[in-house]
C-alpha cells in the first residue's frame, strides 16, 4: 500500500507532509519571524510537540533559530530559510498537481 | 488532509496571511495610539492661533506621530502582548498603488495647510476654505486607511468605517461653524474618542482572553 502511494506521489516532501510541521511550516510562511509562544497559540501544539517537530525542520535546514535575550531572559527567534520557502512552494506544486490528476 | 489540501491553494495562503495579521492585531493598541492622535491634534488646533507660528506644531507633531509610531508600539508590545500571543513579525506590504496615491494626496494637504495658513496673508474666505478642505482631507484619510486594512486584514467591516469616516468629514465640511476651526475639532475629536473607546474595548477584552505565557511554567508543567 504504501509502496503504491510513493509510486504514485513520489516529490511529496515527507517531512513537510506531516501535520503538525505543515501547520508550522504554513504559518512561518506567511509572516517574517515568529516567536515559540505565537506558534504554539497558532498550531495549537504543545510545548514539547512543537520543540521535536522544530528540530526536524531545523536538521533539514528548513527554519533557522536565533536566540536573543529580552528583559535578561532568552527568547528564541524562528523564520523560515530560502531552503525551507523553496520547499515549501515546491511542496504546495506537488500537492496542487496531485489534486489535479484526481477525477471529478 | 483537508487542510493539506488547503495548503496547496494561493487563495488560501492569502486567507491564512490575512488571519495571522488579525491575530497580531488584536490588542487594540493601534487604535488606542490613532484615537489619542486624533485627540491631540484637535487640542492643538483648538488651544493654538491660526496666525501663530505655535500653530505650526500641529503638522510637526502629526509627522512625529507617525514617525515614532512603529518604536512605541513596539515597546509596549513587547510588554504586554508578545508574553499573551507571542511575537510575530508580519510581511510589511506596501498599500496597492490607488490607496497609497489617496493617502499621500491627503497627508500631503493635512501637513501642508496649516504652513500655508502661516505664509500665505489672506482673507477669511480663504482660511475657512482650509479649514473645509483639511476635513475632506481627513475623510480621505479615514477612507484610505479603511481600503488598506481590508488589504491587511480581509476584513471588510473596516470599509464601513472608512466610508463612515469620510461621509461625517463631507457632513462637516458642508456644515458652518462658529468659528470654523470648530468643524475640525469636533470631528477630530469624535473620531478619537470612539477610536479610543474601541481601542480600549479591545484591549481590555485581550488581556482577559489572553493570559501570560511563561515558557519556563509550559516547559516545566509538560515534564
Amino acid at each position: 500500500m504504501n509502496n503504491d502511494e510513493d509510486t504514485r506521489s513520489p516529490d511529496i516532501d515527507r517531512l513537510i507532509h506531516e501535520p503538525a510541521r505543515l501547520k508550522i511550516m504554513a504559518q512561518l510562511y506567511v509572516v517574517e519571524s515568529a516567536d515559540f509562544i505565537f506558534l504554539m497559540r497558532r498550531t495549537q501544539l504543545t510545548w514539547g510537540n512543537l520543540s521535536s517537530h522544530m528540530s526536524k525542520l531545523e536538521t533539514a535546514g528548513y527554519i533557522k533559530v536565533e536566540k536573543e535575550f529580552v528583559d535578561k531572559k532568552p527568547h528564541t527567534i524562528l523564520a523560515l530559510t530560502e531552503k525551507g520557502k523553496a520547499a515549501f512552494q515546491s511542496y504546495r506544486k506537488v500537492m496542487q498537481q496531485v489534486l489535479d490528476e484526481i477525477p471529478e | 488532509m483537508k487542510q493539506m489540501l488547503r495548503m496547496s491553494d494561493n487563495a488560501d495562503i492569502l486567507e491564512l496571511k490575512q488571519e495571522t495579521y488579525r491575530y497580531s492585531m488584536q490588542d487594540g493598541l493601534d487604535e488606542i495610539f490613532v484615537g489619542l492622535g486624533l485627540i491631540i491634534v484637535a487640542w492643538i488646533i483648538e488651544s493654538r492661533d491660526i496666525r501663530s507660528y505655535g500653530f505650526l506644531s500641529s503638522p510637526v507633531i502629526f509627522i512625529l506621530m507617525i514617525v515614532f509610531r512603529t518604536p512605541i508600539l513596539e515597546k509596549v508590545r513587547r510588554k504586554v502582548t508578545y508574553p499573551r500571543i507571542g511575537y510575530v513579525k508580519v510581511h510589511q506590504d506596501d498599500p496597492s498603488p490607488p490607496v497609497m496615491v489617496v493617502l499621500l494626496f491627503a497627508i500631503t494637504i493635512i501637513a501642508a495647510a496649516p504652513l500655508a495658513l502661516m505664509v500665505i496673508p489672506s482673507d477669511q474666505f480663504y482660511y475657512d476654505t482650509i479649514w473645509t478642505l483639511s476635513l475632506v482631507s481627513t475623510g480621505m484619510v479615514m477612507i484610505a486607511a479603511s481600503f488598506s486594512y481590508v488589504e491587511k486584514t480581509g476584513d471588510r467591516r473596516y470599509f464601513a468605517f472608512g466610508l463612515l469616516g469620510m461621509t461625517t468629514g463631507l457632513i462637516f465640511a458642508l456644515l458652518e461653524f462658529e468659528p470654523p476651526k470648530a468643524g475640525p475639532v469636533f470631528y477630530l475629536l469624535g473620531w478619537g474618542v470612539v477610536i479610543t473607546l474601541v481601542g480600549l474595548t479591545t484591549f481590555i477584552r485581550f488581556i482577559h482572553k489572553y493570559p501570560i505565557i511563561d515558557p519556563d511554567e509550559v516547559e516545566a508543567s509538560e515534564q
